[in-house]
């Protein structure tokens, strides 16, 4: 079956005699499995558990194992133990709700600054210089923790898989962005080779890199029950199902000390980075490199350490949201810095430019990469489209002359600089090369094979190839639509592989433009790229300013937005409204992280902070912003995370500014400023 | 419970539970898949289907509730004028559209679009407030029906 | 799980509503249901064993208006309601109603339902309160008008002898001088800080005449005896009268049922930012 616009989605896919799979999960967060007892099953309803799978009861990805079914030690609560399937869902429910598990308890393992070293899953340690040599001088040193909590992805099609066998294959369709990982992945459980299994990708929309390696689990539980019962098998999540137990982004706390000398420029900057990794975290060598590199943005200092430990706990998996906690690490850096310069009474975007290493000092980030950042145009078309300058000066000087919070307007602006990673470069991704083959057929016609790509990289593809060939957009297509067509490549990350996929199509296009009339057509020509020896996360950085201007509702502590202003530097613009679109669509979504979307977690479980579901802000909320692309003739850059790398850090900084103190939380809500004012008007 | 109920222009029975959700009816029992299991809340619009003619989420309405009714769903709707006014509106406007939410989209559009009262642009952004879309940017949202309102007058008035 | 034994009762008239209270116990009356899916996340909704459904009673459906009041039917939508427009509809009701989730679920949702949710108060409470909204309630075996602040409880209200259910809100569409609505919490959802406030205001001259103040979350308020407390004053107030005022309000809104929160604080500010209109 090949998915069609009307069966774009698993969910949409039925086969004849279908079977439904709802998986058997444990009712505690850390323990050891005894038993699981099951009822009665009627004719045709069959129960699976890690006994019954025959190769290895494992998913591997860069190097973290997940069990598909755990056998033994139970890691978190709602750890999948076995799955029931048979062809009546509601039946299959009922069944499972009538399972009876029998567990021995234990201790789960806590977050915090008190850990064992068994608790380490990974680590990552940058010195230079002598920080605390610094931090013992003279000197304010300045400090602050922040915590930033789980979140959901809240993609629109909850996760789901559904597994049959045709034309001789086990064919596995699902929503992934990383379609061969699930191929190797259910090879490995089954005991397969992989060429007797397609993975067929269906749509998987803004899945906000929720959907990286997840899939590949349910696609081996699906699999091996589909290969078991010999009957097409289906799991879909529910909304609710999805938000208990997928992939949430690691929790964070970040605490950051920081020297100033008196010329203004960085001393010294040390930052410990504590990330809950839960019970499981296949990506999370990726995101401490990368939560690492970030840890001193894009600035010089004179010395730094940076050290980032991931932390094993006993909560469902925890993983990337968007990037790879880059925003996590820039809200904190950000919001501690704007606090340094509010205190020291600096110009913020003189400052900025100051510590900007944009000389090639020593940085966690490659210099290179910030040297040909162009920054100052960056600010200075920020300062001009939203009067930045003018208004933080009105604002600190109106917040500073307050009475108390009901004299006069509650206004503040923030301003940040950070950027966006692109590539996906780690060193433990065993298939992270890209290729991408183009084809001009005799009839004029393109068909460009490039993996698995999003809509918006679509069209910024095809208008690369068109403009290159000089065609038009409406002769090229897009071939391999499954893992027998495809080239094989790694996971298909938001918008970061543009910087790796654009030149690949440029330099395509650019041979067929030199062969086509030479040579007879059809011509084909194939180009690839590997990441480089040395395993940097990746290739390249998007450089990004982005202003928030905010008011806050004295009466019922709301913060209302006045307006979002982001400058970035996303290289040559092939499509100019697919790049806009990319970045403001993102806004409310950057928003609703900020201030809508509050989970809390208690004795192992997690649930919404306020209401029955999770609810996220919706995009007609998406305020007045202005996009600014500076202009630019350098390879296309990744933009899909700019807005949520930076908007929350604006946002936070702005109303920093209003309150006077560093907003160390996030989600941010009108209650915990309603406490804040609470504390100051008690203080009097 | 037997319920009786138009269904895309066709009388139809089905014996159901009662509180089994009308997207769940329209997927497994018509296979109408344009109605698509999303947030279950009536807050992400991907089962938005015409009640009576009104864009209601399917998933909040227990079946008991749409005895004698008509339900009309996109699989229908797209076969009529109004349907491509609003597309051709969006893809003038270079709306992006994954497919998932597309119903709740459209059938609130075509709302906009042959409501008597003019909405100022805010409004326009408030009749979204029921469609949790990611993949768009909702000024040009927008922007598409405004285009739609164009082209339905072109239409009409052409008539 | 689907309550596999839930009956539904439909009627067609209000006297057919009347004899199936009359004779089948334990019924659960539902229009919209959504304050039901609202609570729940499960694959099918779980309904109480026994429903009598009046969202489509025609009686029960209707709106009329009159020079001195506009009556709802409780199946009511509230688009419905939109629908009216704002020159139809008290201001504060209007700005409430527009408020509510989002155009699909108030397609759905009815008025009736939203006053009547247990739990929390929805966002229809406030401005009905502070409009002196009366229900016609009936049982079995009559009616009666009760105004809305009689026949809810914040201490939860002695079960009735008999079932009855509202057939009717009618809601007076008096001017007023200043009215103003704010809602708090999330916008479109219902959360646990979810809650509404109403003011209104009228003067004569230079005499403040009549003043609601009404306030719906957990808990709802309406404090006649505040009211009449400020009714009569010269306007404008003075800064003194604020204080004075500010500080009986602290009285009348007591702790013990409303503890220092967030919720508290909003209250107070709200009622002061108000209050300020008539400075």
């Amino acid at each position: 079956m090949t998915p069609t616009p009307e069966l774009r989605f698993f969910s949409d896919i039925e086969f004849p005699d279908q079977y439904y799979g709802v998986l058997i999960r444990s009712s505690i967060q850390r323990g050891h499995l005894v038993d699981i007892k099951s009822p009665a099953l009627p004719d045709g309803y069959y129960l699976y558990s890690a006994t019954d799978i025959p190769g290895e009861n494992r998913l591997s990805a860069m190097g973290t194992t997940i069990p598909v079914f755990t056998p033994f030690e139970i890691q978190y609560y709602g750890e999948p133990l076995g799955i029931i399937v048979g062809p009546d869902l509601d039946v299959v429910l009922e069944l499972v709700s009538e399972v009876l598990i029998e567990t021995e308890t234990l201790e789960p393992f806590q977050f915090g600054e008190q850990f064992s070293s068994s608790q380490v899953v990974g680590k990552r340690v940058l010195l230079s210089g002598d920080p605390d040599a610094a931090f013992s001088c003279d000197g304010r040193v300045f400090e602050s923790t922040s915590e930033i909590g789980p979140q959901d992805h809240y993609y629109a099609e909850p996760l789901g898989v559904n597994v049959n066998v045709a034309r001789g294959k086990l064919e596995i369709f699902t929503a992934t962005q990383w379609p061969f990982h699930v191929r190797s992945t259910v090879s490995a459980v089954l005991d397969l080779d992989p060429c007797e299994i397609r993975v067929v990708p269906t749509a998987t929309g803004e899945s906000l890199d929720g959907k990286v390696w997840f899939p590949s689990l349910l696609a081996a539980q699906a699999a091996l029950a589909s290969v078991l019962c010999k009957k097409p098998v289906k799991i879909a999540f529910s909304r609710q199902e999805d938000f208990l137990f997928s992939v949430k982004s690691a929790p964070v706390q970040i605490r950051y000390r920081t020297v100033v000398a008196d010329d203004g420029v960085i001393d010294a900057i040390s930052a410990r980075i504590l990330i809950n990794a839960g019970a499981y975290s296949p990506l999370i060598d990726e995101i401490v490199d990368r939560m690492t590199l970030a840890a001193t943005g894009l600035y010089m200092a004179r010395s730094y350490r940076v050290e980032t430990f991931a932390l094993k706990t006993n909560l469902p998996p925890m993983g990337a949201l968007s990037g790879w906690g880059e925003g996590q690490v820039l809200f904190a850096l950000e919001t501690h810095l704007a606090r340094v310069i509010s205190e020291r009474g600096y110009s913020p975007t003189e400052w900025k430019m100051m510590n900007l290493n944009v000389a090639g000092h020593d940085a966690p980030i490659d210099a290179d990469m910030v040297k040909g950042a162009r920054f100052a145009e960056l600010f200075s078309a920020i300062c001009a489209k939203s009067d930045y300058l003018r208004k933080y000066s009105a604002y600190e000087r109106l917040n500073h002359a307050r009475k108390d919070y009901r004299d006069g307007p509650l206004r503040g602006i923030g301003l940040v600089c950070g950027f966006q990673g692109n590539g996906f470069a780690g060193t433990r991704v065993g298939t992270s090369s890209y290729s991408v083959e183009i084809t001009m057929e005799t009839d004029g016609r393109v068909s460009i094979g490039c993996g698995l790509n999003s809509e918006s990289m679509r069209q910024v593809i095809t208008s690369i190839a068109a403009n290159s060939l000089g065609i038009e957009e409406s002769l090229i297509s897009f071939t391999g639509i499954n893992t027998d067509t495809m080239p094989a490549t790694g996971p298909d990350t938001l918008s970061s592989k543009v910087s790796i996929l654009a030149p690949l199509v440029e330099k395509c296009c650019a041979t067929i433009q030199r062969q086509r009339f030479r040579h007879p057509l059809p011509i084909t020509v194939k180009k690839s790229w590997k990441p480089s020896a040395q395993g940097y996360p990746f290739v390249s950085i998007t450089p990004a300013v982005v202003a928030c201007e905010l008011e806050l509702d004295p009466v019922t502590y709301d913060a209302r937005i006045r307006g979002i202003w982001v400058a970035t530097d996303a290289g040559k613009l092939y499509n100019r409204h697919a790049a806009l679109t990319t970045i403001k669509k993102t806004i409310p979504i950057a928003l609703s992280k900020m201030i809508a979307e509050h989970i809390v977690i208690k004795d192992g479980k997690i649930a919404p902070k306020q209401s029955v579901q999770y609810e996220i802000l919706s995009p007609s909320e998406q305020p007045e912003s202005d996009v600014i692309f500076i202009d630019s003739e350098s390879d296309p850059k990744g933009i899909g995370s700019i807005s949520l790398n930076l908007i929350p850090a604006a946002y936070a900084a702005a109303l920093g500014q209003i309150t006077g103190r560093q907003i160390t939380k996030v989600p941010v809500d009108a209650e915990s400023l309603y406490e804040f004012f609470e504390s100051q008007e008690e203080a009097k | 419970m037997i319920i009786p109920f138009e269904l895309n222009g066709n009388m139809v029975y089905i014996d159901s539970n009662p509180g089994e959700r009308l997207v769940h009816i329209l997927r497994r029992r018509f296979n109408l898949l344009t109605a698509k299991e999303g947030c279950l809340s009536g807050r992400c619009g991907s089962c938005m289907v015409l009640l009576d003619g009104k864009p209601v989420p399917s998933c909040i309405v227990p079946v008991f509730q749409i005895r004698n009714s008509s339900i009309v769903t996109l699989e229908h709707f797209s076969a009529t004028p109004e349907y491509h006014d609003v597309m051709e509106g969006f893809a003038n406007a270079g709306v992006s559209m994954c497919g998932f939410c597309d119903a709740g989209k459209i059938f609130i559009a075509h709302a906009i679009v042959s409501s008597e009262t003019r909405m100022s642009k805010d409004e326009i952004k408030a009749m979204f407030a029921g469609n949790m879309c990611r993949c768009t940017n909702v000024d040009d949202l927008v922007a598409g029906v405004k285009n739609a309102i164009a082209l339905r007058r072109k239409r009409t008035n052409a008539k | 799980m689907l309550n596999k034994y839930t009956t539904v009762y439909h009627a067609s008239t209000v006297s057919e509503v009347q004899t199936i209270l009359k004779n089948i116990a334990g019924l659960s009356i539902v229009a919209g249901c959504t304050e039901i899916a609202r609570r729940q996340t499960g694959r099918a909704l779980h309904l109480p064993a026994n429903v009598l459904a009046l969202a489509r009673v025609p009686e029960l459906c209707t709106m009329t208006k009159t020079e001195r009041y506009i009556e709802f039917g409780p199946s009511v939508t509230l688009d419905e309601i939109l629908k009216l427009g704002r020159k139809n509809v008290p201001d504060v009701l209007f700005d409430c109603v527009s408020g509510i989730a989002n155009p699909g679920v108030r397609a759905v949702a009815t008025i009736g339902g939203n006053i009547s949710a247990k739990g929390q108060r929805l966002s229809a409470f406030a401005p009905l309160l502070a409009l002196d909204a009366r229900l016609e309630i009936r049982t079995p075996y009559d009616a009666a008008w009760i105004p809305m602040a009689r026949y809810f409880s914040n201490t939860g209200k002695e079960q009735p002898r008999d079932p009855e259910f509202i057939s009717r809100i009618r809601v007076p569409t008096e001017s007023w001088d200043i009215a103003i609505y704010r809602r708090l919490g999330q916008e479109g959802i219902v959360t646990d800080q979810t809650a509404s406030f109403a003011f209104l205001v009228k003067f004569q001259k230079n005499i403040l005449a009549d003043i609601r103040v009404a306030y719906a979350g957990r808990f709802f308020f309406r404090k006649r005896e505040f009211e009449n407390l400020i009714i009569g004053r010269t306007l404008p107030l003075s800064e003194k009268d604020m204080i004075n005022l500010m500080d009986k309000a602290e009285l009348f809104f007591g702790k013990d049922l409303f503890p220092p929160s967030y919720e508290r604080k909003c209250l107070f500010n709200l009622l002061e930012e108000s209050l300020r209109e008539l400075t």
